[in-house]
């Protein structure tokens, strides 16, 4: 169970921020909307990314799905830190 | 040879483990949480409950000059004027005029930082920068903070310093723990609290409807425990998900700020703020001395003019040219709409930059959820809602504690595991309440004048705490330990009534007449606490000598032979 609750809790909460991030850059709303959407919405989606590490039977198929979840928005990140796709941060 | 395959449990055996685990772990600071929330919402009551008795009023208005009040306590005190003033008007929160000002820790480091305002405003005067001024040793910050009481109606300083720090002292027990980093710490507890809610969501899917009201009442205590824990579960899920998704928002925005500070506003901290609506306006000290406004006017002014009810006011820069007056309050008829202008004293005006009307969706949305937290949008009838949904909920805290022990007890394993974690759990649990009525007998009869009044307060709720677990450890039936702290909690609030009828009665009584409520419905309260606790307590005894002992409670001994 400690194996599950820290690497569950670490994996979610860097899906949670990189998810967040992309949500800011991602959708055509207003920044302050946008903001409480990342605020409140982040923090369900971490627990329940959570929740999916402690239902399931091994640590290691959630772990699989999480690390591939955040390398896609971790390289989602990147385009936009770097300005690859010529957008403004 | 193929390894064997691991059984798998499947999706709701292992939320039921890891509910458990996770519950067991975070009980006690989750119980504290909850229990000092819960008495939190009376926040205001509490504290005229402790300090209207030692300084009765005739009435709570406006009717004296705040600037002359605000003038006076300045002189009495050795205040720092590079930090914010605040004053706290009377009204639902306050009934005195409340000034908090940040303080030097000695008399010579206010001379010490007199002595360098004055060589800046020479150097100011004689046309030169501030900022040239070099001082090698310059005199530290205050760190200390005083909360003046004035009465409101006559003028008269009350108190220098509020003594009054019990329900001031549970508010921080319940969004810190009084921990160093505590904000934090709850913060993580809320987060594994919500993902409690969602593995219970997981575990009571599908017996959600059909369980919704089972109570085996003619059961073993572990059925009961246990029907009790998920009918309380069920029926106040969305007030623990509202709670677990606020407070997560209040402790651990942090982890929210940081990857949008570093990846979407480059670092810059206005930005964010603004954005966020939080912007705050701010005026380099310009070393000009100039007289300071009338409060009583600009207020007066502004109320009239926003229909608002205007409940504190910060001052930034007190006494120079470029101070600014922040006014902050409700307006009328709303709960959640609030009012925020700012005075330049340089310009004599609300000037309109530093007062733009924007909606911003992000800082409404929060504070509609900070209303929605502290159930501040309605009267006390929701507020009462609110904390029996809270005791409640603490009530599910111990099933759950007991759940776990009484599956340990009947396994006879690890007995002293199980007597650590039922003296840390349970005792730490149930001990919370004896601490609290502690807490306040002694915000009741400690002396005024007392040094370090609060942290006695503090300490008595401390060791209480210990004594409970230490207790806890060493009692082998947990239904008798818990019988054991309700008659213990009985005594103490008992103690409690008698020192308020006896030595208060009459201020008490006088102080209903003249439309103070809260004092005396907070005593009357705290007798029902003590008549309920007496009932559990005698259920809990009776019970115990009854049919149910050997089933569940007792802790078995390993038997030698």
């Amino acid at each position: 169970m400690w194996a599950k609750t820290l690497i569950g809790f670490l994996v979610s909460l860097l899906l949670y921020a990189s998810v967040a991030v992309n949500v800011l850059h991602l959708l055509p709303l207003p920044q302050d909307i946008l903001l409480l959407i990342a605020f409140v919405g982040g923090f369900l989606f971490w627990g329940v990314a959570m929740t999916v590490f402690y239902c399931a039977d091994s640590l290691w198929r959630p772990l699989c799905y999480g690390l591939a979840l955040l390398t896609v928005s971790a390289g989602v990140n990147c385009l936009f830190y770097f300005n690859v796709l010529g957008v403004a941060v | 040879m193929s390894r064997p395959k691991k059984k798998k449990k499947g999706a709701v055996r292992n939320a039921i483990d890891a509910h458990g685990w996770v519950g067991l772990v975070i009980s006690v600071p989750l119980f504290i949480v909850f229990w000092a929330g819960a008495i939190t919402l009376f926040y205001p009551e509490v504290q005229r409950w402790a300090s209207l008795p030692h300084f009765p009023l005739q009435a709570s208005d406006r009717s004296a000059g705040l600037s002359a009040a605000v003038d006076e306590a300045i002189a009495r005190n050795e205040f720092d004027p590079s930090r914010r003033l605040s004053i706290n008007l009377p009204g639902e929160y306050t009934p005195y005029l409340r000034i908090s000002m940040p303080v030097y820790d000695s008399p010579d480091i206010a001379a010490k930082a007199r002595a360098e305002r004055i060589l800046r405003r020479e150097t100011v005067s004689a046309g030169g920068d501030p900022k040239d001024v070099v001082i090698d040793d310059p005199a530290p910050r205050s760190r200390q903070w005083r909360n003046v009481l004035v009465d409101p109606g006559s003028g008269e300083i009350l108190t220098d310093n509020s003594p009054f720090k019990l329900a001031r002292f549970l508010d921080r027990l319940h969004y810190s723990l009084m921990l160093p980093q505590g904000l934090y710490i709850v913060g993580v507890m809320t987060f594994f609290f919500l993902v409690i809610v969602f593995t219970g969501i997981v575990i009571q899917f599908k017996n959600m409807i059909r369980n919704f009201f089972l109570y085996r009442h003619g059961k073993t205590l572990r059925y009961k425990m246990n029907d009790l824990h998920n009918v309380v579960g069920v029926i106040s899920l969305p007030y623990g998900l509202m709670y677990a998704l606020t407070g997560l928002m209040f402790n651990l925005s942090i982890v929210f700020q940081l990857p949008m500070l570093l990846f979407v506003f480059d670092g810059d901290r206005n930005a964010l703020a603004e954005a966020a609506g939080f912007g705050r306006a701010s005026q380099a000290v310009s070393y000009v001395e100039k007289p300071m406004p009338d409060l009583n006017v600009l207020l007066a002014q502004l109320e009239s003019q926003s229909n608002a009810k205007i409940r504190s006011i910060r001052i930034h820069n007190y006494g120079d040219q470029n101070a600014l007056i922040r006014f902050t309050g409700l307006e009328q008829g709303s709960f959640d709409s609030y009012i925020d202008r700012i005075y330049d004293h340089s310009v004599d005006a609300f000037p309109a930059h530093l007062n733009e009307d924007e909606t911003n969706i992000m800082s409404d949305g929060t504070s509609l959820l900070f209303s929605v937290h502290m159930g501040t949008f309605a009267g006390v009838d929701l507020r009462l809602i609110y904390f029996l949904l809270a005791m409640g909920f603490c009530a599910m805290i111990i099933a759950g504690n007991v759940l776990w022990i009484a599956k340990r007890n009947k396994k006879q394993e690890y007995p002293k595991t199980l007597r650590v974690t039922r003296g840390l759990t349970l005792g730490g649990c149930v001990g919370v309440v004896p601490a609290t009525a502690l807490a306040f007998l002694l915000e009741r009869v400690l002396p005024l004048r007392l040094e370090g009044r609060d942290d006695w307060v503090m300490w008595g709720f401390g060791l209480m705490l210990l004594l409970s677990v230490v207790f806890a450890f060493f009692n082998g039936s947990y239904k008798r330990f818990i019988a054991h702290a309700c008659c213990f909690s009985v005594v103490i609030l008992a103690m409690l009534v008698l020192v308020d009828v006896l030595w208060f009665g009459t201020t008490l009584a006088g102080l209903w007449v003249q439309g103070f409520h809260q004092p005396l419905a907070v005593t009357a309260s705290l007798a029902m606490c003590l008549a309920a606790l007496a009932y559990t307590a005698f259920r809990l005894l009776a019970g115990e000598s009854g049919e149910e002992k050997p089933a569940m409670l007792a802790v078995k001994q390993p038997q030698h032979s």
